[in-house]
């Protein structure tokens, strides 16, 4: 049978793990390997993912790459894997310890005044932007979500400026199969830091220390940081620290980065390992009595036998024999071997193979979990159940309960647009608009009263002002929806979503993650852009932000508010929300075509752990808050600032620079006049039209105001209800903003954004042709 | 031209060099930094 067909509650060992690639060792790096013992905790809503509980920590994996799972049921767990007796008896010691785990006389120290540089490596979600917080005092954005930090980061240790901490992504394996992997590994092995900081969850040390293992066999100095300690003690747990330095041969610092416990211990101890190159005292971990030696042997012929090449290669050898026993094609290039050298290696594994009786990946996984289960046993006592994590199972049992996940997060999602768009942000939008008109009066005054020149009067008043002062009114909906956002983020909540929208977004080729920037894209494109960061995947990534357009932002509600009210009044509330319909109709048949010719392949394997529910930081949300405010106060005041003089230059000039009377003489007119051919089959052969829709380019608020002006208010009877629906149609999925395309650019760069433009206004134009097509063929006008 | 022409221009102009500044300075860094390092996907350098 295979794990999916188990229920929950049932227990079973694992026989084999299929699949094939990065998905089959990410199964095997997050411990699912064969002998493992998994019980089932729960399914999601839509029965697609599973939670699973193994090696005392819980997974979440889909029914999919369950289903390559061979399972045999067992009535009850054998491996108890028991608590670590009279731990905690012993205090740990603290600073006077330096030295004690290294051979002194091989100590190396490095020249004075050499710049200490470290990594910064750890699992995802276990603190590690906190910790980096705490060591640099910088200001990262931190979250309780896997993911949250895509690309590395550098910052001096405070107080110590020779040194430079490189915060690296989450990871669980230095195999070579995830961008954030590689970023990570490639940052050991070439940059060679002095010193590794790596950063542990003291609340599930066994899936954690995988990793550890990983970098200890890179021979590079290192100190462990056993951080969220104050919860696992807070239990009633504990760890033996000072046996486990013995058994790993590094030191260990009990540390809580969030409440800055124990980090200046850490500092001392990573100024001494870095500075005295005390490099780790173990690396062999492999058991000579387990399985009659089988891996021991193996990986110790290979250890001798690509020595010399390790060395050519600036490799760590045992690193490099693990890497080649596990068949890391990107170590075996860097090795150089020759044609014999390879025969051999493979003779070496296959003996192994059939001796160990597991695949090579199996074998190394198997033999790393075997040494951790052996030092978690004798050092470590889980807390009988965390105060955290039965809340959370408490919340989970709505949260993510199967009748009731969905309708709370629509619930949730609901009332944050509500209060931000009905309530809280738009009574501060209103406040501050109340503001900028009050000062656009006041300046207008002044100038009328200091006799200045009308031409500068409106470019700074109809010019600056009003495109500046538009713009910056919606400043307040934006911090009030982040506000929201990452207090869902912070919680926990997040997480939760993608595990239960999984199964609905993977149908269209995007995994669970992917659903919260295209929610926040009903709010606004810009920030759902943004959200797409937390994506772990590049393809899932590009994938969002090209979809998020798609979803109809507030500030087209004014348009559709406008054409709806004079030309379809009977059916308002019928048409609003098809408007919203289509646009996620529109998105998917856009999904299915970007799977099949942009990002063949499938969304990345949802791996996954669900993070218990944390109280959000007000200093963390505080922070994010003036970033955005900040990101978005300079943006106001850089591009869209140069944009409307432009804009307003265009819209006030002729060509020959004098300045017009009527806009419909400007050069605005004259390029939008160029434009009617195009929209002529649309129904929308109007300039006036295609001004208001090029000004809907700076802000979609403007294609409203605009229309008013250049049709003096007869909107109505220069066009035609059918006109009207194109015009709706087009106005729902034609190019987003410029602010938005500014935000695909910055993610994507200038082609993708220029392609998001011109991919959405021929989407646009093909819809609202359809819509006219098909009220003509229905006789409409 | 009145001195108060002068003054605006002159204040309009400061404003777009300001403007152009920063939109240079991050065209340089080859992105528009907001700050959110821990979230950007292209680096600091």
């Amino acid at each position: 049978m295979t794990l999916k067909e188990l229920s929950v509650g049932q227990s079973a060992v694992i026989v084999s793990v299929g699949g094939e690639g990065a998905l089959r060792r990410h199964f095997l790096d997050m411990g699912v390997i064969p002998g493992a013992e998994v019980t089932v905790v729960k399914f999601a809503p839509m029965g697609d993912p599973m939670e699973l509980q193994i090696h005392g920590y819980e997974l979440t994996l889909r029914l999919a790459d369950a289903d390559k799972i061979e399972v045999s049921q067992i009535s009850e767990r054998t491996r108890k894997h028991e608590d670590a007796k009279d731990t905690g008896k012993d205090h740990h010691p603290g600073l006077g310890e330096d030295g004690i785990f290294h051979s002194e006389s091989e100590a190396s120290p490095l020249p004075e005044g050499t710049i200490l540089t470290y990594a910064l490596v750890g699992n995802q979600n276990c603190g590690k932007t906190t910790l980096f917080n705490q060591l640099t005092g910088a200001n990262q954005h931190v979250g309780n979500f896997p993911g949250v930090t895509v690309d590395r980061k550098d910052g001096a240790i405070r107080g110590h400026a020779n040194t430079l901490v490189t915060d690296l992504p989450g990871i669980y394996s230095m195999s070579p199969y995830s961008s954030e992997e590689i970023v990570s590994r490639n940052f050991v092995l070439e940059e060679k830091p002095k010193a590794i900081i790596n950063i542990v969850d003291a609340t599930n040390i066994a899936r954690n220390m995988y990793l550890t293992m990983q970098l200890l066999e890179m021979n590079v100095p290192m100190v462990i940081a056993l951080n969220m300690m104050d919860e696992l003690t807070g239990n009633g747990g504990s760890v033996d620290i000072n046996r486990m330095e013995q058994l790993l041969g590094v030191p260990v610092v009990p540390i809580s980065a969030s409440k800055n416990q124990g980090v200046d211990e850490l500092v001392k101890h990573a100024l001494h390992i870095a500075h005295y190159q005390e490099k780790p005292l173990r690396q062999d971990f492999c058991d000579q009595n387990e399985f009659n030696g089988a891996v021991h042997r193996c990986l110790h012929a290979v250890v001798h036998l690509i020595q010399d090449h390790a060395e050519n290669a600036g490799l760590p050898v045992r690193f490099a024999a693990s890497k080649v026993v596990e068949g890391d094609e990107l170590v075996m290039e860097q090795l150089k071997l020759d044609q014999n050298e390879k025969e051999m290696l493979e003779h070496i594994i296959c003996q192994m193979e059939t001796e160990r009786g597991l695949d090579r990946s199996a074998a190394i996984a198997d033999s790393r979990f075997s040494f951790i289960e052996k030092v978690c046993e004798q050092t470590v006592t889980k807390p009988a159940v965390s105060r955290e994590h039965k809340r959370s199972q408490m919340f989970d049992r709505i949260l993510t309960g199967k009748y009731t996940a969905i309708p709370c997060f629509i619930g949730i999602m609901a009332l944050i647009f509500y209060l931000t768009f009905n309530v809280i942000g738009a009574w501060l939008q209103g406040l501050l608009e109340m503001g900028i008109e009050a000062l656009t009066g006041l300046v207008a005054n002044l100038l009328a009263m200091a006799g200045v020149n009308d031409a500068i009067q409106s470019l700074l008043i109809d010019g600056i002002f009003a495109g500046v002062g538009s713009v910056l009114s919606f400043l307040p909906i934006i911090v009030t929806l982040f506000f929201f956002l990452s207090m869902l983020e912070d919680s926990g909540y997040i997480a939760r979503v993608a595990f239960f929208m999984d199964k609905l977004l993977r149908k269209i080729g995007l995994s669970g993650r992917s659903i919260v920037p295209m929610l926040i894209g009903f709010g606004c494109t810009v920030p759902a852009v943004m959200a797409t960061r937390t994506l772990p995947s590049e393809r899932d990534r590009k994938m969002t932000i090209l979809l998020t357009p798609f979803m109809s932002c507030t500030a087209k509600l004014p348009i559709y508010a406008f054409f709806v009210d004079a030309f379809f009044p009977a059916h308002k509330g019928l048409i609003m929300t098809g408007l919203y319909v289509l646009g996620i109709v529109v998105g998917i048949l856009a999904a299915f075509l970007y799977k099949k010719i942009l990002f063949s392949g499938e969304a990345v394997p949802f791996v996954m752990e669900l993070p218990n529910y944390r109280l959000p930081s007000a200093g963390n949300v505080a922070r994010l808050l003036w970033e955005k405010a900040k990101d978005f106060l300079e943006r106001a005041f850089s591009v869209i600032l140069i944009a409307t003089i432009v804009v307003w230059f265009l819209q006030s000039f002729d060509l020959r620079l004098n300045m017009v009377a009527d806009s419909k003489d400007s050069i605005l007119a004259l390029v939008s006049g160029l434009l009617v051919p195009i929209f002529r089959p649309i129904g929308l052969g109007d300039w006036r039209i295609c001004t208001s829709l090029i000004c809907g380019f700076m802000a979609k608020e403007s294609v409203v105001s605009t229309m008013e002006i250049l049709f003096t208010g007869a909107v109505t009877t220069a066009l035609s209800p059918l006109s009207a629906a194109a015009l709706l149609v087009f106005s729902l999925l034609y190019t987003p903003c410029v602010a938005a395309i500014a935000s695909v650019k910055r993610e994507l760069g200038g082609k993708w954004a220029w392609g998001v433009a011109l991919w959405q206004c021929v989407v646009a134009w093909l819809a609202a042709l359809i819509v006219r097509l098909i009220g003509l063929a229905f006789g409409v006008m | 031209m009145r001195i108060a022409d002068y003054i605006v221009i002159t204040l309009i102009a400061v404003a777009v060099i300001l403007a152009l500044r920063v939109v240079i300075k991050n065209k340089k860094q080859g992105k528009t930094c907001n700050g959110d390092c821990a979230n950007c996907g292209k680096g600091c350098k």
